[in-house]
C-alpha cells in the first residue's frame, strides 16, 4: 500500500511550492531576451565626492548576471513618469568571487546620474537590459603582450575591469594604466589600482595625471592629452590601446597614437553619447534589405531601421536605443541613411560603413550587410 | 463541519488538506442529479483530494471514446464547412505576427499586465493585510503569472480535448473544422507558454478546479459531453477570462496575443453551438435532462471556484483564513468582471442549443445566472463583438 502511505504522509508534510521559476526554453531559439531585468543594489560605494559604484545582484537568483569586462548595461530609470535609458560600464571584472558593479559620476547636467545618486540606496531595485558592448579584451593564458589603458576621469570604469582580467588571466602579459583627473580627490579606484599594482608587480605600471596637482605631486601634471600620453609611454610599443574618457581627450590621444604610427585596429575606444532626433527625417517609406536573410522590410517615415527590422521579426541586437552604446551597430552595404547625432560611432566605423540601426533612418532603398 | 478555529489549531498541511476535503464535499452535497455526481466524483477526487495536477509528475488521463470513422463520407453540414474554410484562412503565426521583442515589465503601471487597481487590495486590507508598494508590485506580477498559467493549462486541455472531439464527431465537415481547432489550441499553448517563459518567468501549477473539469472531459466516453464541456463550457470560460484580460491589460504584447486568441475562440464556440444544436434536437428528454444538470453543475464550479488558492498558499496562508481569502478574491473587481463576461457569453449559448429548459432555469435563477439569458449567442456574435466585450 505505498500509495496510501504516501497519501497519508502528504497530509502532514508541507506541500511543494505552487509555482516554478522558469527561464526561456531553447525552443524559442537564440533570440536574446530584450526584456529588462531587475537588479538589486547590494551596496553603494562612495568612490569620490561625485562618483559612486553600485554593486548589483540579480533579483532572480537563478539567472546570474553574465557579462564580460568592459561591457555595459543600460539602466531604465523612471523620473517623473518618463523612462530614461542610460548606459553604464561595469567597473568589475567577472570572477567567481567578484560582484558586478557599475560606476556613475554625477554630471552637473546629468538628470539620470543625479537621480541615481540622490535616490538609489542599498536594497533598491533597478531595471536594466542585458549586458552588451564590444569594448572587451579576449584573454589568452598563453599570450605575452603589453596593453595600454588610457582613462580620463570616470572613463576608468571599464578599463579597471579590463586591466584586472588581463593581468589575472594572462600571467605573462603587462599593462600600463594612465589615469587623468582634475585633482587628487577625484581619482577613482585609487586604492584598488594601487593594490592591483602591488599584487601583479612588476607587470602593471600606473601613472596618474592631475590638472591641478597638490604640492609635491610626483605624477604627471596637466591634462592627459596625446602629447603627455606619448611622453608617459616612452619607447613602449603596445599591442593594444584601450582609451575611454571625455571626447576631446580621446580624440587627442587617438590622434597622437596614430601620429606615432599605431595601426587603427590596435586602438579601441568606448563612447557613450545620446543622439537627439535628426532634424530632417525622410518623409517617405523606404525599403530596407537585410542581406543575410534576404528579408525586405518597409521602414515607415519616422521609423528607425532598428524598429522596422524588429517589427518584421528580424532579431537585431540593441540595448540603449539612443545611439549611446553601439549594440545595434550594423554595416550598411548600400543606400543612404539619415542619422541622429551625436552618437557613439567612431570615425573609423563610419568610414567602414557602419551605422547605428537605432538612430538611422532609411533615405531611399538601403541594404544592410548581415542579418 | 469543523470550525475554522479547530482547523487553525492543526498542523497547517493537515488543515489545508481538510479544507480540500470540505471543498470536495461541498461540491458533492450540492449536486442534485446523482448520475451527474457519479460522473464527476472520480474527477473531483483526483483533482481536489489526490491533487494529481500538483504532484510535479506527468498525469495520464485515460480516454474512453470511440474514434468515429465514416468511409461513406456522409453528414453534409455546409455551415460547418464554411466555418472550417474561415478557420483555414485565418490561421496566424505566433512567432511572426507577435512582437516578441516587446519589453514587458509587469510592475510598470503604464504598461501593466494586470492593473493594480483591479487587485483585491482593499479586501486584503479589511483583513489586516496591507501590502507596501514593493509588495503590491510583486503581488500583481504573481497574480498575472497565475492567471496566465491557468490560461495555458486550459489550452493544454483544449488541445487534447479538441483532438478527441475531432476523432469522435460524426460529421465530415466537423472533422475538417476540428483539425483547425487542434492547430489553434497548439498555437495558443505555444504563445502563452512563450509569454510566461520569456516575459514573466514564473509558472503556477494547475488550479484543482480546472484540473477537475479537464479530467472529467478527457475521460468521458460520450462525444457530445466532450463537445458540451469543451466547446461550450471551457471555451465560454476562456472567452470570459481572455475577454476580461484583454479589456484590462495595458501590456501591448499580451493585448495583441489575446486579440488573436479571442478571434480563434469565437470560432470554437460557434462550432460547438452548431454541432450541439443539431445533436441535442435528437436526444430523449432524459438524456437532455442529464446534460442540463451536468452543465449547471459545471457552470457553478466555474462561477464559484476559480479562487486562486495557489496564490493564497504562496502569499497569505497563515496570515488569513482561506475562507476569508475566498471572499476577498471572489469579490475582487477582476473576478466580478470575469464572471459577468463569461456568463453573458455562456448562458445564451445554452439557451440556443436547447439545454436551458424552464426546469433548469429555476436552478440558474437560484444562483443568480438567469439575468444573462436572452443575449446574443455565438452564432450571432463576431470576433469584434467579443473583443469589444
Amino acid at each position: 500500500m505505498p500509495g496510501v502511505a504516501a497519501f497519508v504522509r502528504g497530509w502532514f508534510s508541507e506541500p511543494a511550492a505552487t509555482f516554478e521559476i522558469r527561464r526561456p526554453s531553447a525552443r524559442w531559439g537564440t533570440q536574446r531576451s530584450h526584456a529588462p531585468r531587475r537588479l538589486r543594489v547590494a551596496e553603494v560605494i562612495q568612490e569620490t565626492p561625485t562618483v559612486r559604484s553600485y554593486v548589483l545582484e540579480p533579483v532572480d537568483a537563478a539567472a546570474p548576471l553574465r557579462f564580460r569586462a568592459g561591457q555595459h548595461l543600460t539602466l531604465l530609470v523612471d523620473i517623473d513618469g518618463v523612462t530614461h535609458r542610460r548606459c553604464y560600464s561595469f567597473s568589475s571584472a567577472p570572477a567567481a568571487d567578484a560582484r558586478p558593479s557599475i560606476t556613475v559620476r554625477r554630471a552637473p547636467e546629468g538628470r539620470v546620474s543625479r537621480h541615481l545618486q540622490q535616490t538609489v540606496r542599498a536594497g533598491d531595485t533597478l531595471l536594466a537590459t542585458e549586458p552588451a558592448g564590444e569594448f572587451t579584451l579576449p584573454t589568452d593564458p598563453a599570450a605575452s603582450r603589453l596593453v595600454v589603458f588610457v582613462a580620463g576621469g570616470v572613463g576608468v570604469t571599464p578599463l579597471i575591469g579590463l586591466a584586472e582580467s588581463l593581468l589575472r588571466d594572462e600571467p605573462a602579459s603587462r599593462a600600463i594604466l594612465l589615469c587623468g583627473n582634475r585633482s587628487g580627490d577625484e581619482i577613482i579606484f585609487r586604492d584598488r589600482i594601487a593594490a592591483l599594482e602591488a599584487r601583479v608587480a612588476p607587470r602593471l605600471t600606473v601613472r596618474h595625471a592631475l590638472d591641478a596637482p597638490p604640492a609635491g605631486w610626483t605624477g604627471i601634471t596637466g591634462v592627459l592629452d596625446g602629447a603627455r600620453v606619448r611622453e608617459a609611454m616612452g619607447d613602449a610599443r603596445a599591442d593594444a590601446y584601450y582609451v575611454c574618457g571625455p571626447e576631446a581627450m580621446m580624440r587627442g590621444v587617438c590622434d597622437a597614437l596614430a601620429g606615432a604610427g599605431v595601426a587603427p585596429e590596435r586602438i579601441r575606444t568606448e563612447r557613450f553619447a545620446y543622439a537627439s532626433i535628426a532634424k530632417a527625417l525622410p518623409a517617405h517609406p523606404a525599403e530596407v534589405t537585410f542581406a543575410a536573410s534576404g528579408r525586405r522590410v518597409t521602414a515607415k517615415p519616422g521609423q528607425t531601421i532598428l524598429q522596422a527590422g524588429l517589427d518584421a521579426g528580424i532579431d537585431l541586437p540593441y540595448s540603449c536605443t539612443m545611439g549611446g552604446c553601439g549594440a545595434c551597430r550594423v554595416k550598411k552595404s548600400g543606400g543612404d541613411v539619415v542619422t541622429s547625432e551625436p552618437n557613439c560611432l567612431t570615425d573609423r566605423e563610419r568610414d567602414e560603413g557602419y551605422i547605428l540601426a537605432c538612430c538611422s533612418y532609411a533615405d531611399g532603398e538601403v541594404t544592410i550587410a548581415g542579418h | 463541519m469543523l470550525p475554522d478555529r479547530a482547523l487553525d489549531s492543526m498542523p497547517s498541511p493537515a488543515a489545508r488538506r481538510i479544507r480540500d476535503v470540505f471543498d470536495a464535499m461541498k461540491i458533492a452535497t450540492r449536486v442534485e442529479n446523482k448520475k451527474v455526481l457519479v460522473d464527476l466524483a472520480p474527477s473531483v477526487t483526483r483533482g481536489f483530494l489526490l491533487k494529481q495536477g500538483k504532484q510535479g509528475e506527468p498525469v495520464r488521463m485515460r480516454a474512453n471514446h470511440d474514434a468515429y470513422f465514416d468511409f461513406r463520407y456522409q453528414g453534409d453540414y455546409p455551415e460547418m464547412y464554411e466555418l472550417y474554410r474561415r478557420a483555414v484562412q485565418n490561421q496566424w503565426d505566433g512567432d511572426k505576427q507577435l512582437d516578441w521583442s516587446t519589453d514587458v515589465d509587469p510592475r510598470n503601471p503604464e504598461r501593466a499586465v494586470f492593473p493594480l487597481e483591479l487587485a483585491p487590495l482593499e479586501g486584503l486590507a479589511a483583513h489586516g493585510i496591507r501590502l507596501d508598494r514593493e509588495e503590491q508590485g510583486r503581488f500583481v506580477h504573481d497574480f498575472s503569472c497565475w492567471m496566465l498559467s491557468q490560461f495555458m493549462h486550459g489550452e493544454q486541455g483544449a488541445l487534447y480535448a479538441s483532438a478527441q472531439v475531432t476523432e469522435s464527431v460524426h460529421w465530415v465537415d466537423g472533422k475538417f473544422y476540428g483539425a483547425t481547432q487542434v492547430m489553434d489550441e497548439a498555437r495558443h499553448l505555444e504563445v502563452f507558454l512563450r509569454y510566461l517563459e520569456t516575459k514573466l518567468g514564473k509558472l503556477y501549477q494547475v488550479n484543482d478546479n480546472l484540473f477537475t473539469i479537464m479530467d472529467a472531459l478527457m475521460r468521458d466516453s460520450r462525444w457530445d459531453m466532450k463537445f458540451l464541456g469543451m466547446q461550450i463550457m471551457i471555451e465560454g470560460l476562456a472567452l470570459g477570462a481572455f475577454g476580461t484580460m484583454y479589456q484590462v491589460t495595458r501590456e501591448p504584447l499580451l493585448k495583441e496575443l489575446l486579440r488573436y486568441v479571442i478571434q480563434d475562440e469565437a470560432r470554437h464556440v460557434h462550432y460547438g453551438v452548431l454541432a450541439l444544436k443539431r445533436h441535442f434536437a435528437e436526444l430523449s428528454p432524459s438524456e437532455l435532462r442529464e446534460r442540463e444538470d451536468w452543465t449547471f453543475e459545471v457552470a457553478c464550479l466555474m462561477r464559484d471556484r476559480f479562487l486562486a488558492h495557489e496564490i493564497y498558499d504562496e502569499w497569505f496562508a497563515g496570515l488569513m483564513k482561506r475562507s476569508d481569502w475566498d471572499q476577498v478574491i471572489s469579490g475582487s473587481p477582476f473576478l466580478t468582471q470575469f464572471r459577468q463576461t463569461m456568463f453573458r457569453r455562456l448562458v445564451p449559448n445554452l439557451e440556443y442549443i436547447g439545454i436551458f429548459s424552464p426546469r433548469i432555469r429555476k436552478s440558474y435563477d437560484r444562483v443568480g445566472l438567469t439575468q444573462y439569458a436572452g443575449g446574443r449567442n455565438a452564432s450571432e456574435l463576431t470576433a469584434e463583438d467579443l473583443l469589444a466585450a
